[in-house]
């Protein structure tokens, strides 16, 4: 013959079913979701401790069952709130980074924008002046040669 | 009470609605001081889907629809959910006093229905976190 049921873990019961119904809309508003994570923890808490109480004493499990169950959903979502805002923050440190990153190719674009074309008049520059100076030793050279050969003609 | 834990649960339901009403009855728009703030906006500084709601619920509450508008567009939605769900307090209490062959019955279509007035009302909300969620 079945045993008929106590109140036992009732009292609890209905504190942890309180939170976890309260903590499933205080977690999805997203402003609020640190208090239905607080709610949540604290409905499963109580509502385990009812239901240890309620297999001790024989008491009524379907309001605790109800009470855990909204409690754990009221907690999920508030822990995904709290995963989905760490990638909200990822995504926008990343944001930053790739802002930094292009600002600073733009300041180095600008730092940098004549610098090579001056680098090239300086090198065509510097050629010219070396083939000046390659002509004119080899100017140098044909007169000196010149010379000798005319210093040996008259010899 | 610890016989009928669903009028227990109702009578707490109901103190935590008057408490919510109070709550935006003292604390108005204007002065925006509202001591609970918005710990997704404090950690994030991000504005968020259900920023501006406490000014919005305080506007509700003064008749100021329009602006309670203006500081969030759900504000009248979400604040309509518990406005109902206050008068389902005692509607549901009533019947299941009244009615007692009915009880099971009873609670089993308020749940029914505070379950689909939630996702009615929240729906906006629901839709935002999932999309969080899943980016």
């Amino acid at each position: 013959m079945d045993k008929q049921t106590t109140t036992a873990g009732q009292g609890l019961g209905i504190a942890a079913l309180v939170l976890g119904i309260l903590a499933i809309p205080l977690a999805i508003i997203p402003c609020t979701f640190i208090v239905a994570l607080i709610f949540g923890i604290t409905g499963i808490a109580l509502s385990s401790v009812a239901l240890s109480q309620a297999n001790r004493g024989n008491g009524a499990k379907g309001l605790i069952i109800a009470a855990l169950v909204c409690s754990i959903l009221g907690t999920t979502i508030a822990t995904l709130w709290g995963l989905s805002m760490n990638k909200g923050a990822r995504v926008a440190r990343r944001f930053l980074r790739q802002e930094f990153r292009n600002d600073l190719d733009k300041e180095f674009e600008k730092a940098f924008k004549g610098f090579g074309e001056d680098m090239e008049e300086a090198f065509d520059d510097l050629e010219e002046d070396l083939e000046e100076e390659k002509g004119k030793d080899l100017e140098d050279t044909l007169l000196r040669i010149e010379k000798e050969l005319d210093n040996k003609n008259e010899e | 009470m610890k016989n009928r834990p669903y009028l227990a649960i109702n009578l707490v339901f109901t103190v935590f609605l008057v408490f919510f009403f109070g709550y935006s009855l003292i604390f108005s728009s204007h002065a925006d001081n509202h001591p609970i703030p918005s710990f997704y906006t404090e950690i994030t500084g991000e504005e968020t889907i259900s920023s501006g709601l406490s000014r919005s619920f305080s506007d509700i509450i003064r008749g100021n629809f329009k602006s309670a508008n203006e500081y969030n567009i759900y504000g009248i939605r979400v604040f309509l959910f518990f406005f109902i769900q206050f008068f389902l307090r005692f509607l549901f209490s009533f019947f299941y006093i009244y009615v007692a062959a009915a009880r099971r019955y009873i609670v089993i279509s308020d749940s029914i229905i505070s379950i689909v007035l939630f996702v009615t009302c929240f729906w906006p909300f629901i839709v935002w976190q999932v999309s969080a969620i899943s980016i």
